[in-house]
């Protein structure tokens, strides 16, 4: 799968984008602030549908304007997709599928597939737990669409219910929302433990060849004991763990227990490795993360869009390698950096200037 | 900002349900631009639609008289009850012609985080109907969304002593959807394989 076609207007900076795309490499040029980051969000935009940079959509519409508006021609072995999205800022998005509006934006997961590297993915290392917890969610909704279903649901309803328990509502009013938290809790942990078992293996094979030295792990923490790969179970425990907290919920005016309260715990030799290991090893950890997500959805028979966003001043020559590597198999593959001289020398691709919000193809 | 009238005319029509600032905007220059009797003729529409559509008193379904159309029908059957959030729904499951019992419309569904809890919807009168009437099955047809769920969890666990058979329609129905949106066949089919419901 690949991007043939990209247009955004009002995105950002961009009053109207029109961009032809290509398979292979396609690399962006600009300073900081010229507008080049803002070309890679909006694909990620598309895939994750929530930006990798702000938490709310409002900077994402160029101002004096309502709405911003990304169109992309997502081009499969089989056939051609268009999609279409509106981005409101404060009320719902807008999506349309070859033209055709669709219910909801939820819609739209799976048709992009993207993998992202960033400055930012020191955070999953050395980040709050929510960090971790969004990168397996994405990851979960990369392999499996419908997890974004349920994902939403499950924070919606743990709003819900917050919403009661601050209220100190009683517990016949609590008892649906505890029931719906539940199953849709005891689904998202079964799926992130299923997940993670696929995910180690491979994680611990590419930091072994990135970094050697000391054997990793990732724990799956959860505010439930013992998290399994049966759904009903997680269900089970988390009702369990509802009755048993009740007053201190009701205190607190928080949902205690739950998927939205985990953590993934990154082990490194003996230790944990949040505030443990140093700046190059947190890098190493990061970027085997990532490696290994790629390979994973490989695995599962996507090709995703690879992008790599500001991230080769951040590396290492030996890490730089790894993500060219990977660059030149990709089916395609966005990357942003300030100035060409922090190009990889081995690194071929079309090229593109941006300034000031133009953007304009390189000669060869 | 517009001045004086205007304003308050795209004010009030912005606070309409699925209807933008563009929109309103929009529809108040229609208007200023229209006819003097369109404009009457849908000043007296909404002032009738007012004046005489009420809500049964019985079932909560909107009519223009005390009772709507269903309650006075005598060859409906008054051992089922189907349980709805809106009136729009009442049509929506009449389409199907899969149920010929009764209706209790609710009025919404409980959503705490916008205030809506059980004492908002028309859950006192529904029990008043079961107490005092041959009910002997309850069909739960709120959304099947997050709120539709707790709304017919929250039913169940309080009809429950009552002994009356309770049922939830069966899945199969778009989830996170309104049940307006179902069409007609789908809605049918989970009619049939509608569940009993544990409270
Ligand atoms: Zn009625």
């Amino acid at each position: 799968m690949y991007l043939s076609q990209l247009s955004l207007k009002s995105f950002r900076s961009y009053e109207n984008l029109e961009l032809k795309l290509t398979p292979g490499i396609s690399i962006f040029i600009g300073r900081n602030g010229e507008g080049k980051t803002n070309i890679v969000e909006s694909i990620l935009y598309l895939s994750y549908l929530s930006s990798h940079r702000v938490a709310n959509d409002l900077p994402l519409v160029q101002l004096g304007n309502s709405s911003a508006y990304i169109r992309a021609t997502i081009t499969n072995p089989d056939r051609e997709v268009l999609v279409e999205l509106e981005i409101n800022g404060e009320r719902a998005n807008r999506a349309r599928i070859n033209q055709n509006p669709v219910r909801s934006q939820r819609e739209l997961f799976g048709l992009v597939q993207a993998i992202y590297f960033s400055p930012e993915d020191l955070d999953l290392v050395r980040g709050d737990p929510s960090e971790r917890r969004r990168f397996i969610d994405q990851l979960l909704t990369l392999r499996s669409p419908r997890m974004a279903g349920i994902i939403s649901d499950y924070e919606r309803a743990v709003k819900q219910r917050n919403s009661l328990l601050k209220s100190r509502s009683g517990i016949e009013a609590l008892i649906p929302w505890d029931k719906q938290v539940a199953e849709f809790g005891g689904k998202i942990i079964a799926a992130r433990m299923k997940t993670l078992s696929e995910l180690t293996p491979i994680f611990n094979e590419i930091y072994r060849e990135i970094s050697a030295e000391k054997p990793t792990t990732i724990n799956y923490k959860s505010s439930i004991e013992e998290p399994t790969l049966n759904h009903e179970e997680n269900t089970y425990k988390i009702l369990e763990r509802v009755n048993a907290t009740r007053s201190a919920e009701l205190e607190r005016g928080l949902t205690l227990s739950g998927p939205h309260r985990d953590d993934l715990i990154l082990v490194l030799g003996d230790h944990i490795v949040k505030g443990y290991a140093s700046h190059g090893e947190s890098w190493s950890i990061a970027l085997s993360l990532k490696l290994a997500t790629f390979q994973l959805l490989q695995n599962d028979g996507l090709s995703p869009i690879l992008i790599l966003d500001d991230v080769f001043s951040e590396l290492d020559e030996e890490r730089r390698l790894r993500l060219i590597e990977l660059a030149q198999v990709a089916e395609q593959t966005f990357i942003t950096v300030a100035v060409e001289n922090d190009l990889p020398k081995e690194l071929s691709g079309i090229r593109f200037n941006v300034k000031a919000g133009q953007v304009t193809p390189l000669a060869p | 900002m517009y001045e004086g009238a205007i304003q308050d005319l795209i004010d009030e029509l912005g606070r309409l349900p699925g209807i933008g600032p563009k929109s309103a905007q929009r529809i108040a220059f229609h208007i200023i631009q229209s006819e003097r009797v369109d404009v009457a003729r849908l000043v007296d529409v909404l002032r009738t639609v007012k004046e005489r559509v009420k809500f049964c008193t019985v079932c909560g379904n909107i009519t223009e008289e005390e009772l709507c159309k269903i309650c006075r029908d005598p060859r409906r059957d008054n051992t089922m009850i189907c349980v709805v959030e809106e009136s729009k729904d009442v049509l929506a499951i009449e389409k199907t012609r899969e149920f010929r019992g009764k209706y209790h419309v609710l009025g919404g569904a409980i959503s705490p985080i916008d205030g809506i809890g059980p004492e908002n919807l028309r859950i006192r009168e529904l029990m008043v109907r079961l107490a005092a009437t041959e009910i002997q099955e309850i069909i739960i047809a709120t959304d099947p969304n997050l709120e539709g769920e707790a709304t017919a969890t929250y039913l169940a666990r309080l009809i429950k002593p009552l002994e009356i058979k309770i049922s939830r329609l069966a899945s199969g129905l778009p989830v996170g959807g309104d049940l307006e949106y179902a069409d007609e066949v789908t809605l049918g089919r989970a009619f049939e394989g509608r569940r009993t419901l544990e409270g």
